[in-house]
């Protein structure tokens, strides 16, 4: 809200840069890593007074036990930290509009059914969290909203209903209609949640991850929001989008933050509460700057961690229907554990899909010059 | 037998989680998040 600050600038010039993107962005990331480094201390000290930590060892984990077994007091819910970070700043840098509340709406209506989760696993000391019909009507209930808003409000109403994919100077469907859109984007919501979910079992693997979709998004809505740009490159140029950017580099700042407690042998698990709403933000935020396909590529760890389940059940069940014996394609599943069982040591197994996600994130941003 | 570590008892959180601090930060953030949407919805 700092941005109306541009408004007095013929009282004293020096306001006129609150006006700017790029430095509002800067102060984003700059405000939320130092919330962070305040916050992250002490709401660690507190998670540990509180006991947050899950206290067993999920029994999935097999014979990665023992490395479980030092993990089991770590306290978990540390996707508060990313959120007092990400929203104290985005409050404080980002100018209100349609689409920066629509962002920070889904935020946060994915971190209420996270951080239950998290609450009855640590507390109640329930295993399975929140039922999975409770965490889908969140999920229905965040996307529904949202669409109705982008529906609703005459700045995002025409432009939302357009389709792009990559390598297209048009967009395929100028005017799709609304249930294919709500279809869509209740699949990427419900679809990058879990898949940041499924992600987030190593040390800083997801939030590590996290900041180069971050980084790649941030690039693309300061293009789709820029005219010249956007005509520059032939992507779809949707006014009011630029100030996406700004969560975006505050979601950087409030992920580095959290990475710094996070790393191997992290001190805090950022947990439901965390990658749920993580997911849910840079899906829709794909969306509403008309890169919902090229986020597919820019977060391949994702999808790659997302398949590999898929894959291993699929295959398992398959398998067991025919032979009557369940064979599994992958040692384990998601596919970080694969390696860790193969003998990878878990911080090299995290750096290495560090490089994946750079690898994906440059591939992505290149699709944005190949039209 | 020794009881497997999966077994072994788990800390128990305290009830008070909910203190006046948390209530009023959860306040502060309400209106802050009203305040944005309005704006937002307005603009």
């Amino acid at each position: 809200m700092l941005s109306y600050l541009a408004d007095y600038a013929h009282l004293w010039s020096p306001l006129r840069l609150f006006h700017y993107i790029t430095v509002r962005s800067v102060g984003a990331a700059v405000t939320a890593l130092f919330i962070g480094f305040l916050a992250g201390p002490w709401l660690i000290a507190r998670f540990r007074a509180l006991k947050f930590g899950h206290g067993y060892i999920d029994e999935r984990t097999g014979a990665l036990g023992a490395t479980y077994f030092d993990k089991k007091h770590t306290p978990t819910m540390g996707g508060l930290i990313i959120f007092i970070s990400l929203f104290g700043s985005v409050v404080l840098w980002a100018a209100p509009n349609v689409w920066t509340v629509v962002a920070l709406f889904v935020y946060t209506a994915l971190t209420v059914p996270g951080w239950r989760d998290d609450y009855l696993k640590v507390v109640h000391k329930n295993k399975d969290g929140i039922r999975s019909w409770e965490k889908i009507a969140w999920q229905s209930l965040a996307t529904v909203v949202a669409l109705g808003i982008l529906l609703w409000h005459p700045q995002s109403k025409a432009k939302i209903l357009e389709l792009w994919v990559p390598f297209f100077k048009e967009a395929v469907i100028a005017h799709m209609p609304w249930w294919l859109l709500l279809v869509l984007l209740y699949l990427w919501i419900v679809g990058f949640s879990n898949a940041i979910n499924l992600t987030d079992g190593l040390d800083g693997l997801a939030t590590g991850c996290t900041i180069t979709v971050a980084l790649v998004l941030g690039i693309m809505a300061y293009a789709a929001g820029n005219s010249i740009v956007a005509q520059y490159l032939l992507i779809s140029y949707v006014p009011g989008t630029g100030e996406l950017t700004v969560i975006c580099a505050a979601l950087i700042g409030a992920c580095m933050a959290f990475l710094w407690f996070n790393s191997h042998p992290a001190e805090v698990f950022m947990g439901d509460t965390g990658s749920l709403a993580l997911g849910g933000l840079i899906g829709v935020m794909a969306f509403m700057i008309h890169q919902p396909f090229t986020l597919v590529i820019v977060g391949g760890v994702f999808v790659m961690e997302a398949i590999s389940v898929i894959l291993q059940v699929g295959w398992f069940k398959w398998t067991k229907r025919r032979t009557g014996t369940g064979a599994r394609l992958f040692l384990m599943a998601p596919i970080h554990h694969h390696f860790q069982k193969r003998g990878w040591p878990e911080t090299k197994v995290v750096l290495r899909f560090w490089i994946l996600s750079l690898g994906f994130a440059l591939a992505g941003l290149a699709t944005l010059k190949l039209r | 037998m020794a009881p497997s570590p999966s077994e072994s008892p788990t800390p128990t959180a305290p009830a008070a989680f909910a203190t006046p601090g948390t209530l009023v930060a959860v306040g502060v953030w309400a209106c802050l998040f009203t305040l944005f949407i309005v704006l937002g919805l307005l603009s």
